[in-house]
């Protein structure tokens, strides 16, 4: 049988599919294989079979738990392309300098009216003193904020349940438009859609007042309210206040 | 036999099979997600996924340090290539496992010593006798508990010898110093198991 038609011989190829995804095939012959599967789409289909079987395997693996850091180094490497890697002040900085009334936040605010306009946290109806849309780094509306100094709370509703890391908190950071440091204004809820923080009218013109956007990072868990961010920002949205 | 037969072959298995019925895949809908860019997702997908990948990982590579290594260079490739995912082909879970066990591979393909034994590698294979066993299965899904099924009909060699290949990477030449029987032999077992393998899972 010639080279080529020996690999038309289902019982050879099924068991080279087979010893492939077993990882048993090494070196020169599983590059060659690799190749054959390109060419040849009914390898490509048995080694799908055999991946489908044997990767079930899996299932009964007792889990491990990776280290924290693992996850901190990969979502440095898939959210910050090296050569846009800015400290958090930087990319403050850069916030800053692009005014706008109307921003993307506010425009995509303006598309969740009832969302967004009346917060019945309480059950009580109540205008906001501001809204706020955070978006992801690719401009994803992820949750939005609003408050009340009056009603003496901010309400963080998220568009979708958070998976927050055991060992960390999202905290909710106001950052001054005069170029202050961020200040936290509190810790968001795990497994919850919303989350309110009570504010006193002395915490909300300490956490809140000129404050020009929101942001939120993700810290190591802890129980008292971080005083500066130690991560980069996931996602930010402008404050547009109402008063 | 002709290219025809071999077309044949493989699209008359597809006929025979027929079309796919998939229960819900959650990853595969994460993984949607992360192919338009949903930073979110990625981080559950991570959540939902890393302690079973780290498994693989880790009794491929033989350490914590190492496994996770390959991990993170996986988890940045899943991320990357979240486009091309085809949840028509493949389970998330399953396209997953290919990528963190084929960077494992290059891994120890790479290496030009094997790294020494450790305690992962004295856990040997007591995991899955207990799954192999008669116990209660209901927690795993059909693919599974045919394999095991499966599994535990093969020769006990022969069984050993694949899930050895399967869980730690051992090429045949390591099998056979680690059940200390020639070369041979055990590039035999690991054959007659995977056609007998097929044969019950068709």
């Amino acid at each position: 049988m010639s080279g080529v038609k020996r690999y038309q011989n289902p019982d050879l190829y099924e068991q080279l599919a087979a010893e492939y995804v077993l990882g048993s095939m090494r070196g020169r012959a599983r590059a060659r294989f690799e190749s054959l599967m390109h060419e040849r789409p009914y390898i490509a289909y048995a080694v799908e079979q055999w991946e489908e079987r044997l990767h079930s395997l899996n299932d009964v693996l007792p889990a491990e738990k990776p280290s924290p850091e693992l996850w901190k180094s990969i979502a440095k490497s898939v959210t910050v392309p090296a050569q846009a890697k800015v400290s958090l002040f930087e990319r403050l900085g850069f916030w800053q300098a692009a005014t706008g009334l109307l921003s993307v936040a506010f425009a995509v605010a303006l598309m969740l009216p009832q969302q967004i306009v009346i917060a019945p946290a309480n059950g009580v109806d109540y205008a906001p003193a501001f809204v706020s849309v955070l978006e992801s780094r690719n401009d994803k509306p992820m949750m939005y904020a609003s408050g009340s100094m009056q009603h003496g709370f901010v309400e963080v509703r998220m568009a979708e349940m958070p998976v927050i890391p055991q060992d960390e908190d999202w905290v909710l950071w106001a950052i001054p438009r005069d170029g202050g440091a961020p200040v936290a204004v509190g810790t968001l809820l795990r497994d919850k859609m919303a989350t309110r923080i009570e504010l006193t009218e002395q915490e909300w013109k300490e956490r809140m007042e000129g404050t020009g956007v929101f942001g939120v990072t993700s810290e190591p868990r802890q129980s008292n309210r971080p005083v500066s961010p130690s991560s980069e920002i996931m996602y930010q949205g402008k404050c547009l206040e109402f008063t | 036999m002709t290219s025809t037969t071999a077309e044949w072959y493989y699209s008359s298995k597809k006929r025979v099979n027929g079309p796919v019925v998939k229960k819900e895949d959650p990853y595969a809908n994460l993984l949607q997600k992360c192919a338009d860019g949903d930073q979110v997702a990625f981080s559950k997908l991570y959540s939902e996924s890393s302690g079973q990948l780290l498994a693989v990982s880790m009794r491929l590579l033989r350490t914590k340090q190492a496994g996770e290594d390959a991990l993170q260079d996986a988890y940045i490739k899943i991320w990357n290539k979240a486009g091309s995912f085809d949840s028509g082909k493949a389970a998330g879970m399953t396209w997953m496992t290919t990528i963190v066990r084929n960077r494992c591979l290059d891994i120890l393909r790479a290496q030009k010593v094997r790294p020494q034994e450790t305690d992962i590698e004295f856990e040997g294979l007591d995991f899955t006798d207990e799954a192999l066993g008669p116990d209660d299965k209901s927690g795993l899904n059909i693919m599974t508990r045919r394999m095991l099924k499966c599994m535990d009909g093969l020769q006990d060699n022969q069984k050993k010898a694949i899930l050895m290949a399967y869980y730690y990477g051992m090429t045949h030449e390591e099998i056979a110093a680690k059940l200390d029987s020639p070369l041979g032999t055990v590039k035999a077992w690991v054959r007659r198991g995977v056609v007998r393998l097929k044969e019950c899972l068709e």
